[in-house]
């Protein structure tokens, strides 16, 4: 049977719509839900205060300083790492046997689930290293878990500076090391800042590492080596306990709006960044 | 062997291959302080091969081999200690195709020599602008020094590249089709700026254009198949010959 290209044009566009907006309206629903859930909840106390009873009271100050405290730390050990290695992988070696392991390698880690980094992290870090339930222990299996992500990506934006950039420095009489952070890095920054920023987000909202990891003290973590709970493990025991709907909702809303909000800040640097390279 | 001394490059019996390819087979060739060498021949003759193994830049391809010997001042520039990266300094490759660094026009022409040692605002606002002269850009480029390189035109890229690698202050320029994918016009500033630049420096210029070659050259290498077939004056070569094949390919018969 032949349809008429016209009438199967119109209902393969017809799908393919209804598609997309049944993947829109998913997102739409759940950012409304925790709006319309939490945002009466988020108060300058609500943010500021520190908690009390269990949480079912107060307000969600220890879990934000612990969210920036050990997400940030993670970024700081994982990116170095991380764009170190891909600069390694695409500028300072030659594709064979050793960079196919070290990729097969990264790619088995990024395919590990996060219970179970969290459970290696807790008996390496928390028992072994006797870091204990700390900021520390979170922060260095989190850094783990991101590590494959941030090395993808800056290897694919290494990889699609063009070569006769690093011809010309070459042909200049620069030197590898100065190609590379002069020209190659500052060419791919963009590209290594978004895998960061994913980074920063599957951080912010990881619960199952920092529950082995981290623990769930609510108080405001100072040193490295306090425990800490962020706000997406405030919200999972808020909720899993049934301790307090309304302050687990209020938790996810300023966890989404913080999200939100740093990916507008990274984007419009980029884009300033962008603007003075091109 | 030794150099002469008089010789600024001296290339003796030099072989090289792509894995089972050779591209250049027993080059043996000197090059005089000041004077513009042409090396002409059609596609894949081994030109671009030539020009690349005197500032090592072959090194940056998998699976290459050389034989033979080169040398730059007396200095064997293939053994396994030298210096590439001074090497280059003083060996300059301006490329057939632009290729503008993403930065100011300012930062191309200052980043390569203030990463080599050059201090100072002052003295480098003076490479900038002498090597912009030198190229016959600054006129057009003095008032969007800080706007980027990218937004010139093809052919005040190209000049860009050329005063870029002038910027350097090498002793030798190594110019590979420098104006294939120029205008008639940019092509006529930059063979001008060529003769200019001649007292200070020795210039190496690979060209498919014969005509070209006539024009600007002092002495040229005929390559054909990685092989030299004539090496002479340019006046001579263009107009007596020794080799059919060269006549055949300066007359168009071929290439």
């Amino acid at each position: 049977m032949r349809l008429d290209p016209h009438l199967s044009q119109g209902l393969v566009k017809t799908l393919l719509w209804t598609l997309t907006g049944f993947t829109l309206l998913i997102l739409i629903f759940i950012i409304a839900d925790i709006a319309v859930k939490g945002l009466p909840q988020v108060t300058p106390a609500f943010l500021s205060q520190n908690s009390t009873d269990m949480g079912r009271a107060g307000g969600i100050f220890p879990t934000i300083v612990a969210t920036a405290y050990i997400t940030l730390l993670a970024i700081l050990l994982a990116s170095p790492l991380g764009v170190g290695t891909a600069i390694y992988l695409t500028e300072y070696t030659r594709e064979g046997w050793a960079t196919r392991i070290i990729r097969f390698g990264s790619e088995c880690l990024a395919g590990v689930p996060s219970i179970i980094l969290g459970l290696f992290g807790f008996v390496l870090f928390v028992l072994k290293l006797g870091f204990g339930w700390s900021v520390l222990s979170g922060s260095l299996t989190l850094a783990i878990m991101v590590l494959p992500i941030i090395i993808r990506t800056s290897e694919e934006a290494i990889k699609a500076v063009p070569q006769d950039y690093r011809t010309a420095c070459y042909s200049l009489g620069m030197s590898q090391w100065q190609t590379v952070t002069r020209i190659v890095l500052p060419s791919a920054l963009p590209g290594i800042t978004t895998g960061i920023m994913l980074s920063i987000g599957r951080s912010l909202g990881e619960t199952a590492v920092l529950l082995f990891t981290a623990g769930a003290a609510l108080r405001t973590p100072v040193s490295v080596f306090d425990s800490g709970r962020t706000m997406a493990v405030h919200f999972y025991i808020l909720a899993r306990e049934g301790i307090s709907m309304p302050n687990a909702y209020g938790t996810a809303a300023v966890l989404v709006i913080s999200i939100l909000l740093i990916n507008i800040v990274a984007y419009t640097l980029m884009q300033r960044m962008m603007k003075r390279y091109g | 062997m030794t150099a002469d001394p008089q010789d600024k490059i001296r290339i003796e019996d030099l072989s090289f291959f792509f894995g089972d390819f050779q591209a250049l087979d027993g080059i043996t060739l000197s090059i005089q302080p000041h004077e513009i060498f042409g090396l002409m021949g059609p596609s894949k003759s081994g030109k671009s091969t030539l020009l690349r193994v005197l500032n090592r830049m072959c090194d940056l391809i998998v699976g290459v081999r050389v034989t033979g010997g080169v040398w730059l001042d007396g200095e064997d520039i293939l053994a396994p200690d030298c210096d590439v990266v001074g090497l280059r300094r003083r060996v300059g490759l301006v490329l057939s195709r632009p290729t503008p660094l993403p930065r100011s026009v300012y930062e191309n022409l200052a980043l390569a020599p203030r990463l080599a040692g050059k201090k100072g605002r002052g003295a480098l606002d003076e490479v900038v602008e002498t090597s912009l002269r030198a190229a016959q850009l600054w006129g057009e480029v003095k008032d969007r020094l800080h706007d980027s390189a990218l937004k010139l035109s093809g052919g005040q890229q190209q000049r860009l590249c050329l005063a870029r690698t002038l910027a350097m202050e090498p002793e030798v320029i190594l110019l590979d089709e420098p104006t294939s994918g120029l205008d008639p016009i940019s092509t006529a500033k930059i063979e001008a700026t060529l003769l200019q630049l001649k007292n200070d420096y020795t210039i190496i210029l690979v060209s498919n254009n014969t005509k070209q070659i006539a024009r600007a050259t002092d002495r040229v290498a005929f390559l054909l198949m990685s092989q030299i077939i004539e090496i002479g004056d340019t006046r001579q070569v263009f107009t007596v010959p020794a080799n059919r094949k060269t006549d055949d390919y300066i007359s168009g018969r071929f290439g």
